[in-house]
């Protein structure tokens, strides 16, 4: 098969495996390690949460742009 | 000619921005101050920082000609091309670093594996960081003639005096701060252009209308497979996988401000703020493109749409807001650049050819270092029309490196199989299939992916019959999950 013949859908499936894969992957670093040296151990502080809007958005602006 | 309010900008923000970092510049006592601020910077200094360094002014002009052609793919730079690297140095890399107490990137992989491949990135990384800067200064000087008359050589002059005035001062912090302050002017000047631009062309869906009507894939994030410069596996290959990681993860310029942090959650929630602010940046450089290609700009080369916008969209002061936002853009790289690159040469080149040099001299070497490469640049800087060549070997010469870099850095990081050894081998031979790959007039997103695929390989397999580090050095040096 030639790859040009890939079609741009795989791309934007591709993106979205990817994001979301993400979004899922951060969970498995534990939060101790996260909050090293965190000036206290609010929830805000865990960066696992500040990644989900942060994929969110991404999936937003592939989906507008597709 | 100039207009007044416009020239009164241009003035009010050389004379902000060298108050800025001298105010600053006042708590620098030794090495540490000098090159890692002390590690005081809050979260947020360091994020603004990061996105400052990240967006030169050849770059500004570049993405929105960029854009002008092939529309908004040119944002998977930031997005795809981005975000997800960041997430990665934000999580897993700075941790990283913060636990092995590095000064930068080159001593981090000197410790994982030896001294050679430390001096070997250093010298490879310094050598392009000096022609970046003057090819920084240069492009700044013609900005600079272009818009004021200036000639070339007074223009290099006075950016390069703004710029060397607080960078040999004040050395990290003073870069941050004066970054910060370039950052906000550059969002401020963006925002302004989008929306004059939005409302000069009937609004989002005029604007998206009228762009899509000659040009049907302007507003498609990927391009088809066959694409002459944007493949969509290249980008999914070769920028996200690949480039973009080595570049995020391992970018000693972009990276040096997150040790100079206060904590390493600052240094962490500084890479994942910058996310954050990364999500916007194509607003600021792929929009100006588009909006050129909409008010169907009469220009000769794409490279001319953002210029086109500041002249014809932007009423007098606002387009001094945005050459200053040019400025800014420009000098935060370059201050950053030079502040890294003395680092490298004080402690990576010089700390381990000179193994019995005084540390204790590091912070007056480092401010010497700053002074001497800037002064080199400065004078390459008016050559550099005529070097445009040379400048491309060189950037081609990097490129070569990333894939075998990101594949030493992620194994490094990640396992502790991989040897001192098989390092270097890795480095050598990987870097030698990029360079017969790239001879062969493959497209360089397709190089980056087979030679980190390579080098992979090649690390974990020499590294069965070559001799580990001791298992108490790989505990300071490879991540662990250590609890739930």
């Amino acid at each position: 098969m030639n790859p040009a013949d890939f079609p741009v859908w795989w791309a934007n499936l591709a993106a979205v495996i990817l994001f979301v894969g993400i979004a899922f992957a951060v969970f498995l670093i534990p939060k101790t390690e996260i909050m090293r040296n965190a000036p206290d151990q609010s929830w805000w502080r865990d960066f696992r949460f500040w990644a989900i809007p942060l994929v969110i958005v991404q999936l937003g602006l592939y989906a507008l742009f597709t | 000619m100039v207009h007044p309010l416009d020239l009164a900008i241009i003035v009010a923000y050389l004379g902000v921005i060298t108050f800025v970092g001298l105010r600053v510049s006042r708590s620098v006592h030794d090495a540490r101050d000098f090159f890692l601020a002390g590690r005081s910077l809050a979260w947020y200094v360091v994020g603004l920082s990061i996105i400052g360094t990240n967006i030169s002014a050849e770059g500004y002009v570049g993405a929105s000609g960029s854009a002008y052609k092939v529309g908004v793919a040119q944002a998977n730079f930031e997005w795809i091309g981005a975000i997800p690297a960041m997430i990665l140095a934000s999580l897993i890399f700075i941790p990283v670093y913060w636990r092995a107490g590095v000064y930068s990137i080159p001593e981090y992989m000197g410790r994982r594996y030896n001294n050679a491949v430390r001096v070997l990135l250093a010298l490879i990384t310094s050598t392009f960081s000096i022609f970046a800067i003057a090819v920084g200064l240069w492009a700044l000087a013609l900005t600079l003639q272009t818009y004021l008359g200036w000639p070339i050589w007074a223009g290099v002059l006075v950016t390069g005096a703004v710029v060397g005035i607080y960078s040999i001062a004040g050395g990290l912090r003073a870069v941050a701060y004066t970054d910060m302050v370039q950052v906000l002017i550059m969002f401020c000047g963006g925002l302004v252009i989008v929306g004059l631009g939005i409302a000069e062309t009937g609004g989002f869906t005029g604007f998206a209308a009228k762009l899509t009507a000659h040009n049907p894939d302007h507003l498609h994030a990927f391009l088809p497979a066959d694409h002459d410069t944007f493949p969509w596996p290249g980008v999914l290959l070769g920028l996200a996988i690949v480039l973009s990681p080595a570049y995020w993860c391992g970018s000693q310029t972009i990276l040096q401000r997150t040790l100079g942090a206060r904590s390493q959650w600052d240094a962490s929630a500084a890479m994942m703020f910058a996310a954050f602010a990364k999500t916007l940046v194509p607003l600021l450089i792929v929009f100006p493109g588009l909006l050129a290609l909409v008010m169907k700009a009469q220009i000769e080369y794409p490279d001319m749409a953002l210029p086109w916008v500041i002249k014809n969209v932007l009423p007098p002061g606002l387009s001094g807001l945005m050459f200053v936002a040019l400025i800014a853009a420009l000098q935060s790289t370059v201050d950053s650049t030079l502040n890294s690159t003395s680092l490298m040469i004080t402690r990576d080149i010089r700390g381990v050819l000179m193994r019995n040099a005084d540390r204790s001299r590091d912070l007056a070497v480092g401010r010497m270092l700053t002074g001497f490469i800037l002064l080199v640049a400065m004078l390459m800087a008016p050559q550099i029309g005529n070097l445009g060549g040379m400048y491309e070997f060189i950037q081609t010469l990097l490129s070569l490196f990333q894939g075998p870099t990101l594949a030493l850095l992620v194994l490094g990081a990640f396992t502790r199989h991989v040897t001192p050894v098989a390092g270097l081998v890795t480095l050598v031979t990987g870097v030698c299939l990029s360079g017969t790959l790239t001879a062969l007039g493959t497209n360089m997103l397709y190089v980056a992916f087979v030679t980190f695929v390579y080098a992979l390989a090649c690390l974990w397999v020499v590294s069965f019959f070559t001799e580990k580090l001791p298992a108490t050095t790989l505990d300071h040096l490879v991540f662990r999950r250590e609890s739930r």
